[in-house]
């Protein structure tokens, strides 16, 4: 089966775009929608149906999983975004490469399993998703056969020296900008100072 | 704010390639960031206008002695030691578990 998924997906290279906030994740999603419409309503049906069928553990990982319609099928939560730190295998590392990204095939079985392997695939990274985001869609293309059609990074970092710390000057010219945006958003009406405290997906960040 | 980009890309950048040996470029930067951000210029003259995170943070609210949020800045808080001398130092003991 992954032989099959390997030479019907993995000639593709995957998308990449970049997202600030999470409705901003959810609309580039959309747009990466499949061509054909039955396919993103064979997903939804998927989300729907697969906790009911599946034993406890899975059930769990299926429902973490599958927020949304907008995520036809996200990866368990192994895998995914910020927490995508791959686990530690004692004794078995022989490269750099192991080190950094274990060998881990959750996410192939777990698609084997909920049949959804012709399912569009989207990872999504936040924060130290920028570095793993991408090996993540690596290591699925060329391990595992499984092809990813996109690649959703929120707030990524990509370079530690161009956040902080005394490797670029770069961090300097980056942060600049933000700051007197924040004084400016300050003196025109503090956004938390009255009304309800809202969720981090809600939350406007002034342009 | 397209003017503080512009700053930022240009004559900002000018100046910190100078390095801080060049007091000069080193002063302008820092007044600059000063005026635009708020802080204490006599602050940002020590920092020689090179603000990191925590600094910022710490700065920003300082008349209010608050310290804004690490990933949203309209989060304020109360800084529960006002007389330490670095963010990290105060903040990170509170919550075991924060991101440093």
């Amino acid at each position: 089966m992954q032989k099959r998924m390997a030479g019907s997906f993995s000639g593709a290279r995957p998308s990449v775009k970049l997202a600030e906030n999470c409705s901003q994740t959810r609309r580039l999603a959309q747009e990466d929608q499949p061509v054909t419409s039955w396919l993103s309503a064979l997903s939804l049906a998927c989300v729907v149906i697969l906790p009911l069928a599946l034993p406890p553990l899975i059930t769990a990982r299926a429902q973490d999983a599958a927020p949304s319609a907008q995520q036809p099928a996200t990866p368990p939560a192994g895998q995914k975004g910020g927490g995508a730190r791959g686990r530690a295998t004692a004794g078995s590392e022989t490269s750099a490469e192991q080190h950094r990204l274990p060998p881990d095939s959750s996410t192939s079985r777990w698609l084997e399993k909920s049949d959804r392997l012709l399912s569009p695939k989207f990872v999504a990274g936040e924060s130290y998703g920028g570095i793993r985001g991408p090996r993540i869609v690596r290591n699925l293309q060329t391990e595992q056969g499984v092809g990813v059609k996109g690649l959703v990074l929120v707030s990524p970092v990509f370079d530690f020296r161009d956040y902080s710390g005394s490797g670029s000057m770069l961090q300097y010219v980056a942060s600049l900008p933000t700051w007197p945006r924040w004084r400016a958003k300050k003196r025109s009406g503090h956004p938390r100072r009255h009304g309800r405290r809202r969720g981090l997906c809600a939350r406007r960040i002034p342009r | 704010m397209a003017d503080v980009e512009a700053y930022a890309r240009g004559e900002f950048l000018g100046d910190l390639v100078r390095g801080q040996a060049d007091t000069e470029a080193t002063t302008r930067l820092a007044d600059k960031v000063a005026a635009l951000t708020g802080i204490d210029q006599a602050l940002s003259r020590r920092l020689t206008g090179r603000f990191g995170i925590g600094d910022f943070r710490r700065e920003f609210d300082r008349k209010n002695a608050k310290v804004t949020g690490r990933y949203d800045a309209s989060v304020e808080g109360f800084d529960p030691t006002p007389d330490a001398t670095s963010i990290d130092s105060t903040i990170r003991p509170a919550i075991p578990c924060s991101p440093r």
